[in-house]
């Protein structure tokens, strides 16, 4: 199925919209106003209130700094149980540290490899643990940011996804991501923003984390100030 | 429990009867059945002082200025939706995403089902979207032969009982933990737990296998967004995600109403949306789909198609009735509502959307000659005007649907024979004098007094028998206030 359209034609669809706005007298005129949901100012700590909302999220959190972020994050993909780790990067810079990590926790990689016909996520179905760096982090929510470019299976997946955060990735409201999100949508098939474990609560309302995605997420944040 | 419905796949007919249903018997049955007033009644409360809790600590005496400007940006989308879907269509074809036009249900399944036909998709993975439940898409792919999965575990559990969502938000709100374990030892085969925990990781195995060999991913969208021509889904399980990424092939199934402006905008909604919907401040998951796979990327689908639904919608586009149109299914109206509450759950409203949002858009949707009772289902309390995050006059809205009720003479014989008696009872000071006077005097007849002299009546005939059977209703004075005010002259 390429290419051809199903359906109505957009004209006539497009068509009944435009008759039903035909006799509007008034229109709402578009607010400018969207300062007013700011929740976090910039000038907060901004390390210090992302790990606060991330922990409160149920995320796991561990400050660290960059000499030490190497051994850091073996020891925790080492506490996490080690196993079979895909590591997926959007930014190349951090690729290095991340393989070199894995293999001092003694894991073992899953190649990147070659696509598999399905398209699927194959390879993280496979995997014991995510590794990713990440595309923006947001004080107010404690939330990540993740692109298509590196792969999507290492942090939908996996039952465990261990995200890399710099400091200077921190903004802190979600309205300033806004700028990145509009780049992002350019370049990204897809931007998933995680705000905590995968979690349900559709039993009696009994809270249950790693339903479909990753049930533990531990986050290493590299601060050197 | 009397609530759940066994059987498989007959259910969503049943409980979303292609007419209305008489909502006075099924809440009387509802009301008379306490495992699910319990069960509604937890689920309910718990996320609507959540809610206030939460919005207060994040927007403090900001909440309500807030909730008006997400109004006024739906609102503004709204009064320009030709520019703004225009817009959006554009920009999502740029992206590679496929765009079909659907002006009702019918036409909405064809185009899904030939999707489905031409990928050669015989294994659909599929999340939770009002949409779909809306156009009864589920058993159109399973009578096609293709094997369909809902991901989100509440709809997956309502799937294998045959049962349709009581919810907008959390679809199982009617069903305690029993019941899903019973219905996994019948349909999957699962050694009986009742444990939440161990019955969700059987879901969460038993749906792995699914994803891993899904052809077609099916999702509706929380947003779409005109600027960037990308679709929003948010949920807390990452359900979506995997089964929009997992298969070769997404579709999207998208009521028009779902365009905000631009990205600038969005921050305001994922604000409201799960902060309104259960008490979160943001859902695990919010996802911006924009296309299929890019030449670089090795995961995600070949293919995105979006297939943008009219079903009525154009017709709720009318001046009257537009602002319905904002509403981001968050639920919270459903959450607030005593009559929600009472009625056990949605299904009492026998229409895919349920309380106070879903007894105002089913008749503007689906024509109020069937749905005559929807507006009636309310106290006109104003608890979900004042839940709602987008600002909705739904008070106002269901009061219009009353009077053209009675304007178009669909209300009962009865209730407009007893009105006209009313209104030329009223049109005469004389006649209206005799009739109270009546009254006083009958009232005074029954009353008893109490050890403190004081006369009330706890026992009158009917229609006031309604009353008293619940508590007594004190005897009018000896005198009308017409009376002693002339004495007091």
């Amino acid at each position: 199925m390429n290419g051809e359209q199903l359906g109505e034609s957009q004209n006539a669809f497009m068509g009944r919209v435009r008759q039903a706005l035909a006799a509007d007298v008034h229109k709402t005129a578009r607010p400018d106003g969207i300062g007013l949901a700011r929740l976090v100012d910039p000038t907060d700590d901004l390390v210090g209130r992302f790990i606060h909302t991330a922990a409160a999220a149920g995320m796991l959190v561990e400050r660290t700094t960059s000499a030490l972020a190497n051994s850091v994050i073996a020891r925790l993909l080492k506490h996490h149980g080690g196993g079979r780790v895909l590591v997926s990067v959007s930014s190349r810079s951090v690729l290095a540290m991340l393989v070199e990590a894995a293999a001092a926790a003694g894991t073992t990689m899953v190649e990147p490899g070659r696509e598999e016909p399905r398209g699927g996520l194959w390879r993280a179905f496979t995997a014991d643990i995510g590794l990713t760096d990440v595309v923006f982090a947001v004080a107010e929510t404690g939330s990540i940011g993740l692109a298509s470019s590196a792969g999507r299976g290492a942090y939908l997946a996996t039952p465990v996804h261990l995200a890399v955060v710099r400091a200077s990735q921190i903004a802190a409201d979600l309205i300033d991501i806004v700028a990145r999100l509009d780049e992002l949508a350019r370049s990204d098939a897809s931007i998933t923003i995680v705000s905590g474990p995968s979690k349900t609560a559709d039993i009696e309302g009994v809270l249950i984390t790693g339903v479909h995605g990753p049930g533990v997420v531990q986050i290493v944040v590299i601060s050197d100030e | 429990m009397s609530a759940t419905v066994p059987g498989r796949a007959t259910g969503h007919d049943v409980l979303f009867p292609t007419r209305a249903q008489d909502l006075r018997a099924a809440s009387r049955k509802a009301l008379a059945d306490i495992p699910l007033q319990q069960l509604v009644a937890a689920a309910t409360h718990s996320k609507n002082t959540g809610r206030k809790s939460l919005c207060r600590e994040a927007f403090g005496d900001r909440y309500d200025a807030i909730r008006q400007l997400a109004g006024q940006i739906k609102q503004h989308t709204l009064d320009h939706l030709d520019r703004y879907l225009e817009q959006f269509v554009a920009a999502a074809r740029a992206n590679g995403t496929q765009i079909h036009f659907a002006k009702d249900g019918a036409q909405a399944r064809e185009i899904i089902l030939a999707i489905a036909a031409a990928s050669k998709s015989k294994v659909c993975v599929k999340s939770k979207s009002m949409a779909t439940e809306e156009i009864r898409l589920l058993p159109a792919l399973e009578t096609a032969g293709v094997e369909t999965i809902e991901t989100d575990l509440g709809e997956f559990i309502l799937q294998l009982d045959g049962d349709a969502p009581s919810h907008i938000v959390a679809p199982m709100i009617h069903k305690d933990r029993h019941a899903v374990a019973r219905a996994f030892v019948r349909e999957l085969g699962a050694a009986y737990t009742a444990e939440p925990r161990e019955l969700t990781m059987i879901a969460r195995e038993h749906m792995r296998a699914k994803y891993k060999v899904a052809d077609l991913g099916i999702s509706g969208a929380n947003f779409l967004i005109a600027q960037t021509g990308s679709l929003v889904l948010c949920t807390n399980e990452g359900n979506a995600d995997l089964a929009v990424a997992a298969p070769r092939v997404h579709v999207a199934l998208v009521g028009i109403e779902k365009v905000i402006p631009s990205m600038a905008e969005l921050p305001v909604f994922i604000k409201l949306l799960a902060r309104s919907a259960t008490a979160q401040p943001i859902t695990v998951y919010t996802s911006l789909i924009s296309g299929p796979r890019r030449a670089t990327e090795t995961e995600g689908p070949r293919e995105v198609h979006i297939v943008l639904l009219d079903a009525g919608r154009t017709q709720l586009l009318h001046p009257s009735t537009r602002e319905l149109l904002r509403c981001i299914r968050c639920g919270a109206c459903l959450n607030a509502c005593p009559v929600y509450r009472k009625v056990g759950g949605g299904h009492a409203y026998g229409s895919v959307y349920s309380g106070p949002i879903g007894a105002t858009i089913t008749p503007a949707l689906r024509g109020l000659g069937d749905y005559t009772q929807l507006p009636q289902a309310s106290s006109l309390c104003g608890a979900c005007f004042e839940a709602c995050p987008v600002h909705i006059d739904i008070p106002t809205q269901l009061v219009n649907l009353r009077r053209a009720t009675v304007e178009r003479s669909l209300g009962s014989r009865w209730e407009r024979l007893a009105m006209k008696l009313w209104a030329w009872t009223m049109a005469s000071p004389l006649r209206y004098r005799l009739c109270a006077k009546v009254q006083r005097v009958m009232m005074r007849a029954i009353a008893e007094r109490d050890g403190e002299g004081r006369a009330w009546l706890s026992a009158a005939p009917p229609p006031i028998g309604a009353w008293t059977k619940e508590r007594d209703l004190p005897a009018p004075a000896a005198r009308s206030f017409r009376h002693q005010w002339k004495d007091r002259a």
